[in-house]
């Protein structure tokens, strides 16, 4: 009988030193952190015709990879989100702090989801606390200026006949006295002035005061790897000055490090055939800035790839005009025109089958402009004697002939000019005719 | 007038002429050349070549106009005439159309 009641005191005693560890290993904050494994935006929509309304959910769509270009598109179409983008692409540029989390929200019974990004220009902003009635918290600096900014991604609120077919909303606002970001909440979390059910962590890029004694987990740092691949910012950034190109990425150099990114820049034509890139790139380097000197004006393909340690690459395109004129990627050098030309330059087009007749001449007539701009010195083969090269002829001439060379043109745009104006008159004067029903097309 | 003809507006409309041009063309082919491609492979690798041949000729004619010395504003005039005289007239000629079917009618 003694050896079952020793056992069992035995076991009892292990039992209380377990639980004692165990308890002791629960200080303060330890479980206030909770990962999000995306961020997540939702909307909903409203029956007005019932009554009482009736609140109906919208499917999540997560927006960990195109929150960037969701912000990008925001700011276009609203100055004050515009101003908040711009002062987070510097924070991003400039070792700023930022952050994201996701928020579970309800309404009328109707849960949905929120996300946040808050940041700050200033790297000596106060750092991430943990506060007991909130959770993980940014809180705010006494000078305003410097303090935290914060976007709020929604879901679109919609009515009977919407229903969840609408764009995201974003809201922007500076944290001030009594306010805060939001970035986790605390199994007791309290939060008086609002809906809440939960907020989870996302990434926090920001110094974070752990609580004295926290053995919970360290707080996710990164986030800052995906975007959009079709997103022209924060991925890079460029400035056209005459022929110079500088391009940056805007991504931090602790980011650069950490994930080994290869930066590299591609100069292709606009008639480029398959995605093998790899015979255009011009240069590519581990850390930018890629500057670049045009030999000479007109519209160039840049192609800016990033390469994450994992071996994926995301890609951004734009057409750059190079005109001589000085101008970047945040004050806005794409103008309305450029733009219908980007959206028109992602028209697929068939390099195959019959078409090819056809579009295989508009492709070149249309990139006419720019090849005259555009001459390259000829290379030709001789075998065993070498190369021969046969530069560009204008230059020449017009340093040989001067004046005349100039005499030259004029006479020859003066005759062409004449001829077309001539022949443009005919035209009118032919369409002018309500009998005349000839059509001319091009002669292939 | 030269500010026009310098600045990137005409050649931007005319590249977008000709993107549209090059866009609607596809479309409209589309069937015809899903039909080449599934049923004569060959003949469709064929009509590849013409892209190629494209962009041969399109790797020297910057040269040959400036061997030449013609500037890119008469190139740019040229271009922009051919393309008045076939959209022009082709739209004038629908509206033509239209109004003698009209006048037929009524």
């Amino acid at each position: 009988m003694k050896k079952p009641a020793i056992l069992i005191l035995f076991s009892a005693l292990f039992s209380v030193v377990i639980m004692a560890t165990d308890v002791a290993a629960v200080s303060y904050g330890d479980d206030y952190y909770v990962q999000s494994d995306g961020l997540n935006v939702s909307g909903r929509w409203i029956d007005y015709t019932k009554s009482p309304l009736e609140y109906h959910p919208c499917s999540s769509t997560d927006i960990s990879g195109s929150y960037v270009s969701i912000l990008s598109k925001a700011a276009k179409n609203d100055p004050a989100v515009d101003e908040y983008y711009q002062s987070f692409l510097r924070a991003i540029k400039n070792d700023g702090v930022w952050g994201a989390a996701q928020h579970h929200r309800q309404y009328s019974g109707v849960e949905y989801d929120e996300v946040i990004i808050a940041f700050s220009e200033d790297p000596n902003t106060v750092p991430i606390g943990f506060n007991s009635q909130m959770g993980i918290i940014a809180t705010p600096l006494t000078n305003t200026n410097n303090s935290w900014k914060m976007f709020t991604i929604k879901g679109f609120v919609g009515n009977q006949t919407t229903r969840c077919g609408g764009d995201y909303t974003v809201t922007v606002e500076t944290l001030g006295a009594n306010q805060w970001a939001i970035f986790s909440t605390s199994p007791t979390a309290y939060v008086s002035h609002g809906d809440w059910l939960w907020v989870k962590t996302y990434f926090i890029n920001a110094p974070i005061n752990y609580p004295a004694g926290y053995e919970g987990k360290q707080i996710n740092k990164t986030g800052v790897v995906k975007w959009a691949s079709d997103s022209l910012t924060p991925a890079w950034s460029y400035a056209v000055d005459n022929k110079s190109l500088t391009v940056n990425s805007l991504l931090t150099d602790d980011q650069i490090d950490k994930y080994q990114i290869d930066v590299c820049l591609f100069q292709i034509p606009n008639n480029i055939q398959g995605d093998n890139f790899n015979e255009y790139v011009y240069d590519c380097k581990s850390r930018p800035p890629i500057e670049h000197e045009f030999e000479q004006l007109g519209n160039y393909n840049i192609i800016h790839r990033v390469q994450t340690v994992d071996g994926q690459w995301f890609d951004s395109a734009r057409v750059l005009n190079i005109d001589g004129s000085t101008y970047n990627s945040t004050v806005g050098s794409a103008g309305s025109n450029k733009a219908i030309l980007d959206s028109l330059g992602k028209i697929s087009t068939n390099t195959h089958g019959l078409s090819n007749i056809i579009t295989a001449p508009l492709g070149l007539l249309a990139n006419l402009p720019n090849l005259a701009n555009s001459c390259a010195p000829v290379t030709a083969p001789l075998g065993s004697l070498g190369n021969i090269t046969f530069p560009c002829m204008t230059p020449i001439y017009q340093e040989k002939l001067g004046n005349l060379f100039t005499i030259w043109q004029i006479v020859l745009v003066g005759v062409f000019s004449y001829r077309m104006g001539l022949a443009l008159f005919q035209k009118i004067k032919n369409i002018s005719s309500p009998n005349d029903d000839r059509i001319e097309v091009v002669n292939l | 007038m030269n500010d026009v003809l310098n600045s990137n507006f005409l050649d931007n409309v005319i590249v977008m002429i000709l993107q549209i041009l090059t866009a609607i063309t596809n479309v409209i082919l589309f069937p015809i050349n899903l039909l080449i491609d599934s049923l004569f492979p060959d003949f469709s690798a064929a009509l590849g070549y013409i892209t190629q041949f494209f962009d041969l000729v399109q790797q020297y004619l910057a040269w040959v106009l400036s061997f030449l010395g013609i500037p890119a504003v008469l190139v740019t005039l040229v271009l922009a005439y051919y393309l008045f005289s076939v959209t022009t007239t082709l739209g004038v000629w629908g509206v033509k159309l239209a109004l003698k079917w009209i006048g037929h009618f009524t």
